[in-house]
């Protein structure tokens, strides 16, 4: 018999449990993190991490790129996969179950500590003008797949998880957004995949439309960068059409990557609000479960605008992304064991027609201002 | 239905996160990361980094 948890509570550490109860599960997590990525201060070198390294040897670059760069493996994906492996062919212990509910800590505490990672004059470089319309075509992006995810009448976390990423240009934006929306874990790795699978097609496919439209080195990178992101996928798309524009979508990358917390904050803003405005209907899921706007978001915030002045320096923040790394690494291990493959696949293809359909019209935008900018002569960039 | 991967045969569900227990998770997560960033920089200001 479950014990609910505020009988059980002294204090707000109770949410540590016993070391007898959580123990296991919080080795399960370890070891899986420890065998999928090369973590700071671990020397282990048989990781996932390693072998796709390894692999990507023996294949050769595609378009100057390790094929599981394009293919997106990144310390969030590899512990992930090596969970839903484990707990698909062996299942879940129970006794693993009281330590992996630590994923509940482990994510406000990365998301918090990636506040650093975002710094907003790393992006000036590219100019003001760039800077606005990534911004504009990011938050069109969020719109757009919102409105088409309630058009397909699809969950309406599913939606704006998919939005989230989308629009961001970075699919693991999914695992922030998962405690912010309150998302289900087969909806977000579903979302995933299909942002994924969007930004793979798409990293071949643009350099021919580039090509056929004769564009130069440098708006084909921006195109890139803000039409795929992924990065990996983008520097395949960019090297795919030239040496020239890879360079460039290096130096345009700092922008997604600047503009990233507004992309994924406007979601969950919009969400949120819509909940609070339609509390009475039923189908309005998306953090319907928050009852104020949760106390993480609020931290991240001033720490984002905290660290815009510069106050953790390098290697400080190198030393703190150490540590996501470990924090993200453990949550997607306990998320991959999670998941049974029948519940990714239940949430169906509509993920995959809503990440090609609003990504296709993101593209058609930027092509279309890129070349307005060429005939007028607009100094975008 | 239980869900075997993530609830124990007591009813414990692992990827259940709400009430008090959220609030409180969520206070960890949010002592730990400003704890950690802090240090981090008090350490680098110190010249030890």
């Amino acid at each position: 018999m479950n014990i609910p948890y505020e009988e059980r509570r002294r204090s707000f550490l109770s949410c540590f449990y016993s070391m007898q109860e959580s123990l296991p599960g919080l080795l399960a997590m370890f070891f899986i993190a420890l065998f999928s990525n090369n973590l700071a201060g671990s020397p282990n070198p048989l990781t996932l991490e390693n072998l796709f390294g390894w692999l990507d040897g023996v294949i050769g670059p595609v378009n100057h790129q390790p094929l599981f760069q394009i293919l997106n493996s990144n310390f969030v994906w590899n512990p992930f996969l090596v969970g839903l492996i484990i707990g698909n062919v062996f299942g879940v212990p129970d006794s693993w179950k009281r330590g992996l509910s630590y994923i509940h800590k482990l994510m406000p505490l990365g998301i918090i500590m990636l506040a650093p990672h975002f710094i907003f004059s790393h992006a000036e470089k590219a100019g003001m003008p760039l800077i606005l319309l990534a911004f504009a075509v990011m938050l069109l992006t969020s719109v757009v797949t919102m409105l088409l995810g309630r058009l397909l009448r699809m969950d309406d976390r599913f939606y704006s998880t998919v939005a989230g990423a989308l629009s961001t240009g970075d699919p693991h934006v999914v695992a922030i957004l998962m405690p912010m929306l309150k998302s289900k874990g087969g909806q977000v790795i579903n979302a995933l995949g299909s942002i994924l699978l969007f930004g793979l097609v798409a990293s071949f496919l643009l350099p021919l439309l580039g090509h056929a439209l004769g564009m130069e080195d440098k708006a084909f990178a921006v195109l890139s960068v803000f039409g795929i992101g992924n990065t990996g996928q983008m520097f395949n798309a960019a090297f795919g059409y030239s040496y020239e524009a890879g360079h460039w979508a290096h130096y345009f990358e700092s922008v997604r990557h600047a503009l990233m917390p507004a992309g994924f904050l406007f979601v969950f803003f919009v969400m949120f609000i819509r909940a609070r405005i339609y509390r009475d209907d039923e189908n309005v899921m998306a953090t319907r479960a928050h009852k104020s706007l949760p106390l993480f978001i609020i931290v991240f915030i001033i720490a984002y605008v905290v660290v815009q002045f510069h106050v953790v320096k390098e290697p400080a923040h190198l030393a703190i992304f150490e540590l996501v790394k470990w924090d993200f690494s453990l949550a997607a291990a306990a998320l991959g064991l999670s998941l049974p493959l029948r519940e990714i696949a239940q949430w169906g293809l509509r993920g995959v027609v809503l990440a090609f359909t609003s990504g296709i019209i993101r593209i058609a935008v930027l092509v279309l201002c890129l070349l307005a900018a060429a005939h007028f002569n607009f100094p975008l960039f | 239905m239980r869900q075997s991967h993530t609830t124990d045969d007591a009813g414990f569900n692992y990827m259940e996160n709400s009430g008090q227990e959220e609030h409180d998770r969520d206070m960890v997560g949010i002592i730990l990361a400003v704890a950690f960033m802090v240090l981090t920089v008090l350490v680098q200001r110190a010249g030890l980094l």
